[in-house]
């Protein structure tokens, strides 16, 4: 879990379109040929952070609070983004 | 959602006119000072969701221009996100469609709905809309129809003989299978105004956006304008406002190149329908700000064949009143006498879901060719 959080960057997956109404965003991964994905709150500025690959870190540090892996809350949103879909995992340098 | 008889002019109330020019610099339209009442707000739920102005009655309420009460908030985001569902399955069947005609060496250009989200509005939630717009070479037409018939769409209007689409038609409309309506473009207008669009011109240039990490091309800025006016005026007989927010949008929001502009609109003898839609934006949106091009529209005198040339895409018209105005712009003898032909002596498919036989359809198109021409 230290590796996925401290080195791995997270980024939004290729091919999801997406529009943000600045309360939700409305997301439609067209590679996987998913669901809408509507995210509020904490996911939807993971989604806006994201404009740029981050790793859990970086986006612990955008939000003022620990990169721990303890971070349950943050490192759950993540797997549950990637699970849908939208996200996915930048390949290491 | 009611008004004057002035607006009525103009064809809409002026709260759907405050609520479609949300965010527009330069309009001097008010918005109401206290909320409206539950009657009111579902009324106008329903008139911005047939206007399409879902985003900018979103926009006119996070921005606080509109107040709202209760639970308007709410009802107004999900009208909003609905909308926008529809609007990115849209833009996943566009870029479906577009690969695959790349693959069979089709050109295309994005028109309209999701090119203006992308490349006109300052953030493309604020712009919905209801199909895809494409824009393919007249020689390439006949090769993209065929590759959209094989992936099962079907094609709503067939052309009256062969040659026909790839010569003389504005394009055809193709529906998936589920549901979601394809406009294949050929030209930007049916009847005269279709015939003589300068094609070449419009395919100079252009401007590209990314979606869904592809890149897709559409027209140039001044290219857009001209679409978005040739919609507003040949389009609807009572222009919806979105196309007319489109029109104010590129004319606001981008340094157009006006040489090209009035180029593009001269050889394509476009003028009196460009000066005036841009005219009606103005009006529509009580637009206070003054530019070459507003100048331009306010100034410039339509003469009596323009007029009737318009004229013909006015109250009563029809599929056979543009067709019949369109004969004159035709440039040759021979290509007239292809087109005529063609009209008047369709395949058998073309008439079978129409008329009982080809008299019948000469009949029908006779009679509303008379009724456009009395009530001109």
């Amino acid at each position: 879990v230290s590796v996925l959080v401290t080195t791995t960057r997270y980024r939004r997956a290729r091919g999801v379109l997406a529009r943000d109404t600045e309360l939700h965003v409305v997301l439609l991964p067209t590679a996987q040929r998913r669901d809408f994905v509507l995210l509020g709150g904490g996911a939807a500025a993971i989604w806006r952070l994201l404009d740029a690959p981050l790793t859990a870190d970086q986006i612990a540090q955008r939000f003022d609070r620990s990169s721990s892996p303890e971070d349950t809350e943050l490192v759950g949103y993540l797997h549950d983004l990637l699970a849908r879909g939208v996200l996915d995992l930048e390949d290491p340098p | 959602v009611t008004g004057t008889a002035a607006d009525e002019r103009i064809g809409h109330s002026p709260l759907a006119r405050a609520i479609a020019s949300s965010g527009l610099a330069g309009s001097m339209l008010e918005f109401p000072s206290a909320p409206l009442s539950h009657r009111e707000f579902t009324a106008l739920l329903g008139h911005v969701q047939m206007q399409r102005t879902t985003g900018l009655l979103w926009d006119a309420i996070t921005s606080g221009r509109l107040p709202v009460a209760g639970s308007q908030t709410e009802q107004a985001e999900e009208l909003h996100l609905r909308a926008l569902c529809s609007t990115l399955l849209l833009e996943q069947l566009l870029l479906d469609t577009i690969a695959a005609l790349r693959k069979a060496g089709v050109d295309v250009r994005v028109l309209k709905g999701s090119a203006a989200a992308h490349l006109d509005y300052p953030d493309p939630s604020l712009r919905t809309f209801g199909d895809i717009d494409l824009l393919v070479r007249s020689d390439q037409f006949e090769t993209a129809v065929t590759w959209l018939t094989d992936q099962g769409y079907t094609r709503l209007y067939p052309q009256p003989r062969p040659g026909f689409d790839r010569n003389f038609s504005k394009g055809t409309s193709f529906l998936t299978p589920g549901g979601l309506e394809i406009d294949l473009h050929r030209t930007l207008a049916m009847g005269p105004y279709g015939i003589r669009l300068d094609l070449d011109r419009l395919w100079q240039g252009g401007d590209s956006f990314t979606l869904g990490g592809s890149r897709l091309r559409a027209l140039a800025p001044e290219s857009r304008l001209l679409h978005a006016c040739y919609h507003v005026v040949l389009g609807d007989v009572r222009p919806r406002l979105i196309p007319l927010r489109d029109v104010a949008q590129i004319a606001l929001g981008h340094h157009l190149d006006l040489g090209s502009l009035h180029e593009l609109v001269r050889a394509s003898r476009g003028q009196a329908v460009v000066a005036k839609a841009v005219r009606l934006a103005w009006q529509t949106f009580a637009l206070a700000d003054v530019l070459s091009i507003s100048a331009w529209a306010a100034a410039y005198r339509t003469d009596p064949r323009e007029a009737a040339d318009i004229a013909v895409y006015g109250k009563g018209s029809s599929y056979a009143s543009k067709s019949v105005a369109a004969i004159r712009s035709i440039p040759t003898t021979r290509g007239r006498a292809s087109y005529l032909y063609a009209l008047l002596v369709p395949t058998a498919s073309y008439l079978e879901p129409r008329h009982s036989s080809r008299l019948a359809r000469l009949r029908s198109g006779w009679r509303q060719t008379q009724i456009s021409r009395g009530r001109r």
